[in-house]
């Protein structure tokens, strides 16, 4: 009897426990895509976001924002100031940007930043640095651009020569 | 009888083509230039490649179809509605090269939605792509929200007659100057005063707001030229969001407004006469439907408190209802959150906004102001006309440049043009239906490509079926040109195979 009670005692911390940890946390990292198209479910959660740095660090008088993408979306991020380590690269068309991974609150709609779906960080961490990526040149384009400028130009001269040959032909008639 | 067109009527519309596409092929010069100062190596040879096509057909077609004869409102119009579907074509061959569009249709989508300033886009990796083709992506706004073919005759017109036949065709039915060309220029003074000024006030707001010099430079430059011309691109994938700033929002608002405002009134408010500006049909009609458009908005997002603060409301609420009515289509929310968290209401508080759209002569979309205060004031004609003894006549009288008496020619070609842009929209709504999306989603995405607004509910993706594409294609091309120039092109193509 005694045992049956304790049995069941753990159970109801057991499930006490693991509910509190789904409805208040979430442990495994969450896709931008699976934040944005179900935000209800994580509004007001603390999760584990990470993604690339793209655009700018745009440092404001409470903290910094920046914007982390992971595939085809990306999250704005808020950092208070102090909690954001040092970040080598954003991303644009030359860089790919460093790699953070983020533990915060996530917000559907933030009332400190205006009903923004954002992320209030708690903890940055940079897991894989940015780099320099290469630009491919299109060689096909680069033999092709020559040939058309070469024929635009004999084009453009015989524009140039019809509209002259035009003109004398209207002088003589008016001489005429 | 249908009079078949004769080869001087085809040589003379691809003549006027010719000159046109040299002129928007010179303006490529920006984004390679723009290459050049951010040493981007690969956009350098996109740009320069497409401009090779851009002049060589261009000059091709000047060379070998050139010929002298007048030009009829028939040629006019079908000049019109081709330059519209050639241009983002070709416009198309530099995003394609980029690698950042999964198909070159998927480029032609986007090149419409920039020429057409509507803002619908298919591109992959936004946040990546280089700064050249930024550049181009928001120039093509740029030139097609104050008119293709306006940006040509501008700096081309010399020589050619019947211009003011083309610019008609170009969904542009009032003149400032009784010169077209005049006219014309005007547009592109206010334009580039407006520009300096405007990316002048977002590069520093950008720039307070954290973003390096150079980069606000550039992104005030954008997103000026997008806000201005109700386009609605921005450089990165997350639109207006990616700021982060309420300032910055305030004063995209404020560039959206001013994109909606009939160039006629602000040569008025240029010259002086600030009273027009409240005296005229268009701003009165505007202002109630922003009223009533934005009580449903706010009903609706306050029954279910989806933002329970009024600065957030208005961050988002209002936000996206201006966005959307002047054609514009920033956003400051993903777009699946107006499916998500957006009641029916809201939604179609913002359809009902983005349907009836801006000014006339304007940068803006849709229906147009003058034509919904047109038909209002001829339905309130009407029930006061019952209301008087038989044998009085009522005569109603409306401010617009100047004072009017209300005709039944204005209301009949403003229903007219009413009554079309409806059809368009439900057509677009049918066909996102036919594709398995809900009635509210595809109504609102239909009416968004139609009106070239550019918010989205989420339905515009590479992922979406290649029909659903080329309606909406379809839709920005014949919502851009308000519908004459199109038929006239079907009219024109009709007569070619059947004519006698």
């Amino acid at each position: 009897m005694e045992r049956e009670k304790k049995d069941r005692l753990a159970l109801v911390l057991l499930t006490a426990c693991y509910l509190k940890m789904t409805t208040l946390s979430f442990a495994q990292v969450i896709s931008s895509q699976e934040l944005i198209k179900n935000p209800k479910e994580y509004a007001g959660k603390r999760i584990v976001y990470q993604g690339e740095v793209v655009g700018d660090i745009m440092e404001r008088k409470e903290g910094v924002w920046l914007n982390l993408k992971d595939g085809d979306y990306a999250l704005g991020v808020f950092v208070v100031k102090g909690k954001l380590p040092s970040i080598k690269f954003l991303g644009n068309y030359k860089l790919t940007g460093d790699f953070l991974k983020v533990e915060g609150i996530f917000s559907a709609h933030c009332l400190t930043h205006g009903g923004d779906m954002d992320i209030h960080a708690e903890k940055v961490e940079v897991i894989r640095e940015g780099f320099q990526k290469e630009e491919e040149m299109p060689l096909l384009q680069k033999l092709w651009v020559k040939r058309l400028f070469v024929s635009g130009f004999f084009l453009f001269l015989g524009i140039i020569l019809r509209n002259f040959l035009e003109r004398k032909k209207w002088k003589q008639k008016l001489r005429k | 009888m249908l009079i078949k067109p004769k080869i001087e009527d085809i040589r003379l519309v691809l003549y006027y083509i010719g000159r046109i596409t040299v002129a928007v092929g010179l303006s490529l010069l920006l984004p390679f230039f723009t290459a050049i100062f951010f040493q981007e190596k690969a956009p350098q040879i996109d740009y320069l490649f497409s401009l090779g096509i851009f002049l060589n057909l261009g000059f091709f077609l000047i060379l070998f179809f050139k010929i002298e004869k007048e030009l009829r409102w028939m040629h006019a119009m079908v000049i019109v509605s081709l330059t519209w579907l050639l241009m983002p074509i070709l416009g198309a061959i530099p995003l394609y090269l980029s690698g950042h569009w999964r198909s070159f249709l998927d480029s032609v989508f986007d090149a419409m939605s920039g020429f057409a300033t509507t803002g619908l886009t298919l591109v992959q990796d936004l946040d990546h792509l280089s700064m050249a083709h930024q550049m181009w992506r928001h120039q093509m706004m740029f030139i097609g929200g104050q008119g293709v073919i306006i940006m040509a005759l501008s700096f081309l017109g010399r020589g050619i007659g019947g211009i003011l036949k083309i610019y008609v065709g170009e969904a542009r039915e009032e003149k400032i100057f009784p010169n077209v060309i005049e006219t014309a220029r005007f547009i592109w003074v206010v334009s580039i005063f407006y520009l300096i000024l405007g990316s002048l006030i977002l590069g520093g707001i950008a720039c307070l707001e954290g973003i390096s010099l150079k980069r606000a430079f550039f992104h005030g430059l954008w997103i000026f030229m997008a806000a201005f011309d109700t386009g609605g691109f921005a450089p990165h994938s997350q639109n207006i969001l990616y700021y982060h700033s309420f300032p910055f929002e305030l004063a995209t608002i404020f560039m959206m407004f001013l994109g909606l405002i009939n160039f006629n009134l602000h040569y008025s408010l240029w010259i002086g006469k600030r009273k027009e500006f409240w005296r005229d049909i268009e701003i009165r009609t505007f202002f109630f439907t922003v009223i009533f458009t934005f009580l449903l908005v706010a009903i609706g997002l306050a029954k279910i408190r989806v933002y329970p603060e009024a600065v957030a409301l208005f961050r988002k609420g209002f936000y996206h209802l201006i966005s959307g009515h002047t054609g514009t289509g920033y956003m400051t929310v993903s777009p699946f959150e107006f499916v998500q968290a957006w009641p029916g209401l809201a939604m179609v508080g913002v359809i009902i906004a983005m349907g009836l759209g801006g000014a006339a002569c304007s940068t803006t979309g849709g229906i147009k102001a003058l034509r919904i205060g047109l038909v209002f004031k001829a339905f309130i004609q009407d029930v006061k006309q019952l209301m008087l003894p038989d044998n009085t006549i009522l005569v109603e009288k409306f401010h617009h440049i100047r004072d009017l008496i209300l005709e039944d020619r204005h209301v009949r070609s403003a229903a007219i043009i009413f009554l079309a842009y409806l059809m368009l929209y439900v057509l677009g709504a049918i066909m996102g239906m036919l594709c398995g999306y809900p009635f509210l989603e595809s109504l609102f995405e239909s009416t968004s490509a139609a009106a070239n607004v550019g918010l989205s509910c989420g339905i515009t993706s590479p992922a979406m079926p290649t029909i659903l594409k080329l309606t909406y294609i379809f839709q920005m091309w014949i919502g851009r040109l308000e519908f004459v120039a199109i038929f006239t092109l079907m009219g024109f193509l009709i007569a070619l195979m059947r004519g006698k």
